[in-house]
């Protein structure tokens, strides 16, 4: 069920973001959009999580090109789709966090498009090694 | 800027999203905030708030909205009843004010009696007396409330040209359900007029005229100005005659000796 979490195996759950200036040209920035539900899919998958943890792991991942806002838009999305739940939780210092944890349709989303991108991928490593 | 600046603009970005959804992003926003170093370039690592506002709203897929249910919605729903209860409230005070300004409930009451010597007009439209100079003259009319709350009248301003030099009186009050004109009579005092009531005006004193070379004519008498108030207000009405009176006028001898 859980594929896209071998998938991306080699994401850091617990790594400090950095927020110097993101170098990312602008078209990996693009691919790396198409591929964000997924990847925000599967790092929740591990288990409930807030914004600034996935954003946090994502980074950690390479997917630093990505950002901030479109990380908390594509929550907003998927939790308006019903593929994540939220809750408020009161936290050590600032304001109530929310955590997030995938519902079953959001974890047949997320194997169904981890299936489609590792297809996708498989093809595209096959055109280019050609 | 700070983090406040930073929230508030970008919340102004996004001032078309219905008011839940905006505190919804800003609240995680703030909270995003929270967890970045204090001396963090806001700037720097997010862009700026409009970018971070379009970046947002593009991957939350939140479309632009426009129109009045947009803008309605927008707004903070205590700000918006709020909003409606002043607009009712204000709304309610303009009609209140409309209302008082034109509220006139006093009418022609149910009995009148004429001067002496006075007779219906051949033509059927009112009555007639002639005009004799210094003689008894007396009329009488109610005037009546109508309306559902008590007006104060004040008097009859002498602004309205009557041959006559008069005292004005007033009767007890009755209802216009009573025919007549119920004495004592006493001098005018302002009094006040209760719903469904009603009380007389008389007018008691002598036929004068000042010489002003009139030979021969009338003078037609269709209604009194009562002047009256309703709370803040003070206005004059005119309340209709129950029937026209004329006064005819003769050769008088004070005008002809003045006039020769």
């Amino acid at each position: 069920m859980y594929d896209a979490v071998v998938a991306f195996s080699h994401v850091a759950l617990i790594s400090i973001p950095c927020y110097c200036a993101k170098q990312n040209s602008v078209e990996q920035a693009q691919l790396l959009k198409g591929v964000l539900e997924l990847a925000v899919l599967s790092v929740i998958a591990r288990g409930e999580t807030y914004g600034y943890e996935i954003l946090s792991t994502l980074e950690g991942a390479g997917f630093d090109g990505v950002g901030d806002a479109s990380v908390y838009g594509t929550l907003r999305r998927l939790e308006q789709a019903g593929h994540l739940e939220s809750r408020l939780a009161a936290s050590d210092s600032g304001p109530a966090r929310k955590y997030y944890s995938v519902t079953s349709s959001g974890a047949e989303q997320l194997q169904a498009g981890t299936e489609a991108w590792s297809r996708i991928n498989a093809a595209f490593r096959e055109l280019v090694e050609q | 800027m700070t983090r406040d600046e930073y929230v508030r603009n970008v919340g102004w970005s996004l001032g078309d999203l219905p008011w839940s959804t905006r505190r919804d992003l800003l609240r995680e926003l703030r909270g995003h905030l929270e967890e970045l170093p204090a001396d963090s370039d806001l700037g720097a690592q997010l862009g700026s708030p409009e970018a971070y506002a379009e970046d947002l709203r593009t991957a939350a897929g939140l479309e632009r909205r426009r129109g009045v249910l947009a803008f309605l919605r927008a707004r903070r729903p205590r700000n918006l009843i709020l909003l409606v209860l002043a607009l009712t409230v204000i709304g309610l005070a303009v009609g209140a004010v409309v209302w008082i300004d034109s509220y006139q409930p006093i009418a022609t009451g149910n009995s009148a009696y004429g001067p002496l010597g006075s007779h219906a007009s051949p033509a059927g439209d009112g009555s007639y007396v002639v005009f004799r100079q210094g003689r008894r003259f007396r009329y009488g009319m109610t005037i009546w409330n109508t309306g559902r709350y008590t007006v104060r009248v004040l008097g009859v301003p002498r602004t309205f040209g009557l041959p006559i030099s008069y005292r004005l009186l007033m009767s007890a009050p009755t209802t216009f359900d009573r025919a007549g004109i119920p004495e004592p009579y006493t001098r005018f005092r302002p009094f006040d007029l209760k719903p469904g009531e009603q009380r007389g005006l008389i007018f008691a004193g002598t036929y004068a005229e000042p010489c002003r070379n009139r030979e021969t004519g009338s003078i037609d008498w269709v209604s009194i100005p009562v002047r009256f108030s309703f709370l803040w207000r003070t206005a004059t009405v005119q309340v209709p005659l129950p029937e026209r009176l004329a006064f005819v006028f003769r050769k008088t001898p004070a005008c002809r000796s003045t006039n020769q």
